[in-house]
C-alpha cells in the first residue's frame, strides 16, 4: 500500500470528486490546495505511475445513455479453464467486469461477467456468443431488476 | 444524443487529458471550438448523462478491500432491506436481481475494518450475508462505446 503526504490527501479529495467543467480545471484545484498547477499535474501523473488511480474520466449514468439491458451472467468454469474464458469475455467492451470468484456452496459459478446492452436482444445475443465461445452451457443470468444505489465510493484517507 | 455528443463521450471516458488545458486538447482532436465542448459537457452533465469527471481510484492501492455481496431476501422484504443497505456508505452498488439471491452488493472498507464493518452490517440487516471475494481480476473497465445501436 502507498503512503502519501498531506498534498497527496487533498489531491485525493478532490480527485474522488468532481473536477471542475472549465478550461483550466487543475490550476483551480492548484489554487484550493495552495501549490501549482505544474505540481498537480506531477502529482497526478505519479498517481498514474503508482497505480493509485486507475485513470481520470467520465463515469455515466449507463441507462439513461441507452444500455437500458444489463446483466451479471455467472459461469461455471472448469478451473483448468479460467484463464483461458476470462482473457476471452474480456475482450468485449461489453463486457465492463469479469472477476474470477470464490463463490458459496449454493452457487457454484467462477467467472463473473458484468454485461451491458441497448436492448434484451442484444443482451442474448451476446450471452449466446460467450457461450458458445466458452463452450460453458452451466451459466446463470442475473438480470438487474432494480437499481437501489449506484455511488461513487468516497475514500476516507484519514 | 447526437453523433458529436457520442464521440465526446467516448473521449471523456476513454482519453481525458491529464494537462493544464484538458477541453482545449479535446477541441483540437475532435475539430470543434473549446466553447462548445464546454457548453456540451456541462449540458451532458446537466441531463443526467455524465455522473462524474473525475479519478477513478485504485481501492486497493490506497489501504482498501472490496467484496460482492448476495443477500437471499424474500420479495416481501426486499425493500425494507435495500434502504437499510443503501444507508452504509461502504455500499457503492447495490442491485435487485432476478434470483432467490435477490440482492446484490459491493461492500468496500478499509481493510483492517472490513469484518468488523460487514458484520455490522449483517447484524443489521438480520440476515446472512453471502460473500464472494475476487480470486482473480480480469477487467474492470467500463467504457460505454455505443457501436452497437
Amino acid at each position: 500500500m502507498n503512503n502519501f503526504s498531506n498534498k497527496e490527501i487533498a489531491l485525493l479529495e478532490f480527485l474522488q470528486k468532481d473536477i471542475p467543467i472549465c478550461s483550466r480545471p487543475y490550476k483551480l484545484l492548484a489554487e484550493e490546495l495552495d501549490i501549482s498547477e505544474v505540481e498537480v499535474l506531477e502529482i497526478i501523473e505519479s498517481f498514474k505511475k503508482r497505480r493509485v488511480i486507475k485513470r481520470i474520466g467520465a463515469i455515466l449514468y449507463h441507462r439513461n445513455v441507452g444500455y437500458t439491458s444489463n446483466a451479471m451472467v455467472a459461469w461455471n468454469i472448469e478451473t483448468n479453464n479460467i484463464d483461458i474464458v476470462g482473457d476471452l469475455f474480456s475482450k468485449y467492451t461489453q463486457v465492463s467486469h469479469c472477476y474470477y470468484r470464490n463463490s458459496f456452496p449454493s452457487f457454484n459459478y467462477s467467472i463473473f461477467t458484468m454485461i451491458h446492452a441497448m436492448s434484451e436482444n442484444q443482451l442474448n445475443e451476446l450471452i449466446n456468443q460467450l457461450e458458445i465461445l466458452s463452450d460453458c452451457h452451466d451459466y446463470k443470468v442475473l438480470k438487474s431488476v432494480k437499481e437501489w444505489k449506484k455511488v461513487s465510493m468516497q475514500y476516507s484517507f484519514k | 444524443m447526437n453523433s458529436f455528443e457520442k464521440k465526446l463521450l467516448i473521449e471523456l471516458q476513454n482519453n481525458f487529458p491529464s494537462s493544464e488545458t484538458p477541453y482545449k486538447d479535446l477541441s483540437e482532436k475532435l475539430g470543434v471550438p473549446e466553447e462548445q465542448i464546454l457548453d456540451t459537457v456541462k449540458e451532458l452533465k446537466k441531463q443526467k448523462y455524465i455522473r462524474r469527471i473525475g479519478g477513478i481510484l485504485n481501492s486497493k492501492e490506497i489501504g482498501y478491500h472490496s467484496e460482492l455481496c448476495a443477500v437471499k431476501i424474500p420479495a416481501e422484504n426486499i425493500e425494507q432491506c435495500a434502504l437499510i443497505i443503501n444507508e452504509s456508505s461502504l455500499v457503492t452498488h447495490n442491485y435487485q436481481r432476478e434470483n432467490e439471491f435477490s440482492l446484490w452488493f459491493t461492500f468496500c472498507e478499509k481493510k483492517e475494518l472490513f469484518e468488523d464493518s460487514l458484520k455490522k452490517l449483517e447484524n443489521k440487516i438480520e440476515a446472512n450475508i453471502y460473500r464472494l471475494p475476487t480470486k482473480k481480476l480480469f477487467k474492470t473497465k467500463v467504457i460505454l462505446d455505443f457501436k452497437h445501436e
